[in-house]
């Protein structure tokens, strides 16, 4: 340990600390710009300068790092003045239209000006006139405003791996741009908005819409995607404005991705309906939510127990989803089913993957999928050390960090699983120097995607073979684990749909999901609707809602309290921060029980007791970010399934993950779906040329048992021979129904 | 109508041969002779500029892809460096020092009567892709000022006129670059 003296107090820091590190020991604040500690040291900005004892030079406290004995001292009268000449030349680039600014009041550039006292600029400014660049659909650059820290072209490099600015020229002509000033397209995780300490980098879903005063903020946990990422929710008179980052807190260390920085305006959305419905002969009438619950009572007393169905949705909490299974208690029955199964439980933690030292990401876009477990991938791939292999059909975007990129058809890529699998069990062939580094490692890491059972079965036997590799199964939703975890995994997604088909089932009640847009279920439509009763929540009149008798508006993530257990089998809470005037799914069930003749909670508190007494995993858990522990990954020995492309034709058709997407409920988000609303079919360029179609043609794809026209979207990471399709829509669910891996033919 | 047109396709600016039918084949090579090195950017840059002249865009793409970097970066590269070139280059850079000797010595005009000769400014090419008019800080002959470059060969003491009749030179003979 190296002692350093700060303004006079002696603190002791690691070696390699920089004084600014010290002085945050110390307690004593140095005005910072560039800086950010996620960030490697920088230096850009200077305002950080400080005096040393004994050394004529200024030195910048964020990039210098302290050696024994060292006294700084960071506060002085020719410090002030540096300081405060720093930012008066900052403020000659800098137009002083703060008024106007959409970082007014939180601005890290407006608070150091007030901070070192600048009234005065002595320098002319530089005409603010370059007119602001509106080529990326979520992000508003203006350059007038950028003060050149480096901060979004640093994060874009060290955090997100994409690279897709960067500073360009030199000296006084130096800014922040595009490859031959093209459009600005990147993955739109819209990380460098976060840390543009200025109102350069403006995020266009919250732009002009509010001030950063007139907000409150709620922490909570997101609800789009399995990632459970800490936000605030920053919002005014029950109308959420924007679903912000907290700085390094939560698993996220502060990041956020697409969906959660520009998805979230569909709480606010005007297609919300406010009043339930009750659907008779075909005649909708609005009712209230006591009448739809008491007319789906009635029904549901004419009806036999096992007649009886319960669906959830992984996007309801731990304590919905335990209410749902204590309804199905009262009711009598055991037909409790989810598009979510308990074959498969998390394991492997954000930590253990940022430390991995060799990671395997089997056949799944993680970086699309789950973008903050991608994040965590690019930081343990980085790394100098670390190896990371990517087994996809396709070019990802972890092509930058893999030290290896396995792609080929989806035949081709489950045999070349298939043997890195059998390498790692032994055998001698192409994937054996793969399989040596991953058995060497210290903390070998496995990715997965658990719906895929022919995946997940290669997962388990790499773990036979190497028992400290730490699987992570990549689960889709934000509580696709804790929806299981509450008794809504132990029947097969199948028995529901055979249940519908042969009438045994005549009620569903079917919590939040939206059942016709998933794979395996998307053909149920006509069956659902000879149903006796078909009693739907959702925040939103989605394809399912609109086939039932009974419709009741509910609550989105941000309208209640609960918690969403994350990827990791992490339990988060869940704050509400708006009330739209509609009721949450727990409030309706419990209506539901009652009338039924169950006294069910609705207090949150109360139900944790419940399960907490009830659950057994559940027991003694911390509801703030305490972490499952599961026995074991698989619940049962996984068998080999086939991966093989079922029928015939000349092109693979496989699933895509979506990064502006998951699910069918990010698509009331009227930001996401400007930029991705419909379907679209990724094609290679060599093949699109092959068949003389260009981006934003349409094309239609023909195959054994299914047929569609989709627009083209050209793609040069696609393998050639390859067309992906995104799931969740109801057009490419019917597709996906059939299989994961099919054979189809194109044409114009 | 026909007239409108003329000037049109007159005011297009013709993509070299080079760009417009690029053929990647030696930019792969040079990518592939600096596989698995590191910092082999500016190396890589260096020679895809001598084989090809500039680096247009496509061609920068094709570095980034061969070099699993992202263009972007290779692009800040690119315009850091003022080796580098963006836009096609003619056979002759004529290099006009500018350094304090040579500005005494009238170099300035020199200049001119290269925008006189060429249509050219500080940075440009001529249309026909001959020569290429670089102000250059100091060549280091200030006892030949005002001096001025052509490719590889120095012409020093220059009066104005003599300057034109090298350039009137090397317009009509096109001596080997």
């Amino acid at each position: 340990m190296l002692n350093v003296k700060i303004n006079g107090k002696e603190v002791q820091v690691a070696p390699g600390s920089t004084i600014l590190d010290a002085a945050k020991e110390a307690g004593v604040s140095i005005p910072v710009l560039c800086h950010d500690s996620r960030l490697n040291p920088f230096g850009a900005c200077r305002v950080c300068l400080v005096e040393q004892v004994g050394m004529p030079k200024l030195m910048a406290a964020c990039t210098t790092p302290v050696t024994d004995k060292m006294e700084i001292i960071t506060e002085s009268e020719k410090l002030a003045r540096v300081r405060k000449t720093a930012i008066e030349l900052l403020l000659i680039n800098h137009p002083l239209d703060c008024p106007v600014c959409y970082k007014g009041g939180e601005c890290g550039l407006q608070d150091l000006t007030y901070e070192v006292g600048v009234t005065k600029v002595r320098f002319d400014a530089s005409p603010n006139d370059t007119p602001v660049d509106h080529t990326n659909p979520f992000i508003e650059r203006d350059i007038d405003r950028c003060v050149l820290c480096g901060r979004c072209v640093r994060i874009c490099d060290e955090v997100v791996n994409i690279q897709a600015i960067s500073f360009l020229n030199r000296g006084t002509d130096t800014m922040i741009g595009t490859s031959f000033e093209q459009p600005w397209n990147c993955e739109y995780c819209g990380q460098c908005i976060s840390v543009c300490p200025v109102g350069s980098l403006n995020n266009r879903v919250y732009l002009f819409k509010n001030r950063p005063w007139n907000l409150e903020s709620e922490k909570t946990i997101c609800g789009l995607c399995s990632c459970g990422c800490t936000v605030s929710i920053d919002y005014e008179c029950n109308e959420v404005f924007r679903m912000n980052e907290m700085p390094e807190e939560g698993v996220n260390h502060g990041y956020m991705c697409a969906k959660g920085r520009f998805g979230f305006d569909f709480m606010n959305s005007v297609k919300r309906e406010t009043e339930a419905q009750i659907t008779v002969g075909g005649e909708a009438k609005k009712a209230t939510v006591a009448e739809a619950v008491e007319y789906a009572a009635e029904k549901l007393k004419g009806l036999k127990a096992e007649e009886v169905a319960v669906v959830v949705s992984p996007r309801i909490t731990n304590e919905e989803a335990f209410l749902a299974s204590k309804l199905a208690e009262t009711i009598g029955t055991k037909n409790v089913f989810s598009t979510e199964t308990d074959e498969i439980m998390p394991e492997g933690a954000y930590s253990e993957v940022e430390a991995s030292d060799a990671l395997a990401v089997l056949n799944i876009n993680v970086t699309e999928s789950n973008p903050i477990l991608g994040l965590a991938v690019r930081v343990a791939a980085r790394e100098e050390n670390a190896n990371c292999f990517v087994f996809y059909p396709s070019e990802t975007a972890l092509k930058r960090v893999a030290t290896e990129l396995i792609t080929g058809n989806p035949d081709e890529l489950a045999v070349k699983m298939e043997k890195f699998c059998a390498a790692m069990g032994g055998a001698d062939n192409d994937f054996s120097a793969m399989a040596k580094t991953m058995l060497e490692a210290e903390k070998p890491v496995v990715v997965f995607d658990p719906y895929n059972k022919a995946d997940a079965y290669i997962a388990q036997e790499i773990k036979k073979a190497c028992d400290k590799v730490i699987l992570v199964p990549a689960k889709s939703k934000n509580n696709s684990v804790g929806i299981v975890d509450m008794g809504f995994g132990k029947n097969n997604p199948a028995d529901f749909a055979k249940g519908v088909e042969g009438g045994t089932i005549k009620a569903v009640l079917c919590f939040g999901e939206n059942i016709l847009v998933r794979s395996g279920w998307s053909k149920l439509e006509g069956a659902l609707a000879k149903l006796d009763l078909l009693m739907v929540t959702d925040p939103f009149m989605s394809d399912t809602a609109k086939a039932a008798n009974v419709y009741v508006p509910v609550a989105t993530f941000a309208e209640k309290s609960g918690s969403f257990t994350n990827l990791e089998g992490r339990v988060q809470e869940v704050s509400k921060a708006v009330d739209k005037g509609v009721s949450a799914d727990a409030d309706v069930i419990a209506a539901l029980g009652k009338a039924l003749g169950a006294e069910l909670p609705t207090d949150v508190y109360a139900v944790r007791k419940l399960i907490e007494k009830e659950v057994k995993l559940y027991s003694g858990i911390q509801w703030d970010g305490g972490k499952v522990a599961y026995p074991s990954v698989f619940k049962t020995e996984m068998e080999k399934a086939s991966a093989t492309a079922k029928g015939s034709g000349k092109f693979y058709l496989y699933p895509a993950s979506l990064r502006l997407h998951s699910g069918s409920y990010t698509r009331w988000s009227p930001d996401l779906a400007k930029v991705y609303g419909t379907p679209k079919l990724e094609l290679n360029d060599a093949d699109a040329n092959e068949m003389e179609s260009a981006e934003g043609d349409t094309v239609k794809i023909k195959g054994d048992g299914f047929a569609g026209e989709f627009v083209v979207e050209i793609n040069k990471q696609i393998t050639k021979g390859c067309v992906s399709l995104p799931e969740d829509f109801a057009s490419t669910a019917d597709i996906f129904s059939l299989g994961r891996y099919l054979k189809a033919e194109i044409s114009k | 109508m026909a007239e409108n047109e003329v000037v049109e396709t007159e005011e297009i600016e013709e993509i070299p041969d080079i760009e417009a039918n690029f053929d990647p084949t030696a930019c792969d090579e040079i990518c592939e002779q600096y596989k698995d090195w590191k910092g082999a950017t500016i190396p890589v840059l260096q020679k895809t500029q001598d084989a090809y002249g500039y680096l247009f865009p496509a061609l920068v793409e094709r570095i980034a892809e061969n070099m699993n970097m992202s263009p972007h970066t290779i692009y800040g590269v690119i315009t850091f460096y003022a080796q580098f070139y963006t836009k096609p280059r003619g056979k002759y850079i004529i290099r006009v020092c500018r350094g304090t000797a040579c500005h005494v010595q009238g170099s300035g005009r020199i200049s001119e009567i290269v925008g006189e000769e060429f249509q050219i400014k500080d940075g440009e090419t001529c249309k026909d892709l001959l020569f290429t008019l670089e102000e250059v800080s100091c060549i280091g002959a200030c006892g030949l000022a005002p001096v001025i470059m052509i490719n590889n060969k120095t012409y020093g003491n220059l009066k104005p006129e003599d300057a034109r009749k090298i350039f009137k030179d090397y317009a009509t003979n096109l001596p080997e670059a």
